[in-house]
């Protein structure tokens, strides 16, 4: 798998950039890691980045997987992304300041533009959120 | 598989999938209004027939499939 | 609440046992737009999840956790420019889990988000 940093990858950047890395691609598949930082845009009183973190976090993994295929497959822009539709999603728990979380990515059937994806976060070896998702992804800005 | 099967499996499975009356699903009913799709939707009905059918419907083909009919005839003669 | 006057403001709300509808302002400097995207400023959709997350606790008075979202559709592309003032409109129904909440953000010309899920009480 070659490396690419995270900002070739998503177009997102601070402070809602919810993905540090993309790891372990495999085919349309891929995990991203991330760390809870204090001072997280979705971060709480209590310190829990809260459910929109989350569901930001599981798209932009999608994204910057779909960003790694296309640099693969020789484009040069990082492709803009927008979620079109979240279904199904499930939130068991938020994680915490200070923790790091794992986010499993497929990317599914494309159709005009449209990705279907499928998302799972991942912290302190418990499942923390799973969605269903499209995104629009388009080249050109 | 038979049409007729192909028939009922496809109108059971989109029934169910966009939540519509299976009543509706004439063979010359517009496919897009009867399941009501937009951009979004489209994508899951392309998903749900690939899948099924284990068939690839390229974006370009779409602009052909407007009734079920023509739903039905592209499943059959892309049956491998 | 987390975005409140730092991504948006409500400037009117009306409510009527479990509807609501509250008028709100996308605030333009919202730090959120330097990164999303950067010369391109656009409404991340999560974070008009969040709005409707905190009108949803405004309308019902309690603390929320969004437990599940059985659809969300985002149906146009938002932005300060494009869309400065929003209504969201809320309907809260008590379920087992707390409430099933619907909710609508729309201004004149457009429906921007559908959403349909529940919510559980902190």
């Amino acid at each position: 798998m070659n490396y690419y940093c995270i900002e070739n990858l998503i177009p997102q950047r601070a402070p809602i950039q919810m993905v540090d890395q993309l790891l372990e691609v495999e085919g349309r598949t891929a995990v991203t890691t991330f760390e809870i930082r204090s001072g997280n845009y979705f971060a709480d009183e209590e310190g829990f980045m809260t459910e929109p973190g989350l569901i930001e976090n599981i798209a932009q993994s999608a994204s910057a997987l779909a960003g790694y295929l296309s640099r693969e497959a020789g484009e040069k822009e990082t492709p803009v992304g927008y979620i079109g539709e979240i279904k199904n999603f499930h939130c068991y728990r938020c994680p915490h300041i200070g923790e790091k979380v794992q986010t499993s990515i497929t990317l599914g059937e494309e159709v005009g533009g449209i990705t279907l994806v499928n998302g799972e976060v991942h912290a302190s070896g418990e499942l923390l959120a799973t969605t269903r998702m499209k995104i629009f992804i388009s080249q050109n800005r | 598989m038979t049409r007729e099967d192909i028939v009922k499996e496809v109108n059971n499975l989109l029934a169910e999938e966009f939540e519509v009356d299976l009543e509706l699903f004439t063979p010359d009913a517009n496919v897009r209004d009867t399941l009501s799709l937009d951009s979004l939707s489209l994508v899951d009905l392309v998903a749900i027939i690939q899948q099924t059918y284990k068939i690839k419907i390229p974006v370009a083909d779409l602009k052909s499939i407007n009734t079920f009919n023509d739903l039905y005839n592209y499943i059959e003669s892309h049956l491998s | 609440m987390l975005l409140e006057d730092k991504y948006y403001k409500v400037t009117d709300g009306k409510t009527d046992g479990p509807n609501g509808i509250f008028r709100i302002q996308l605030l333009p400097d919202s730090d959120v737009y330097r990164g999303h995207f950067p010369g391109n400023p656009v409404c991340p959709g999560v974070c008009n999840i969040e709005m409707i997350k905190e009108c949803t606790a405004r309308l019902t008075g309690k603390k929320l956790f969004i437990s599940s979202i059985k659809q969300c559709r985002l149906t146009a592309i938002a932005s300060p420019s494009v869309c400065p003032e929003l209504d969201i409109r809320i309907n809260a129904q008590p379920s087992d889990e707390g409430f099933s909440v619907s909710a609508k953000i729309s201004d004149a010309e457009k429906v921007y988000m559908e959403y349909k899920g529940e919510m559980r009480v902190l």
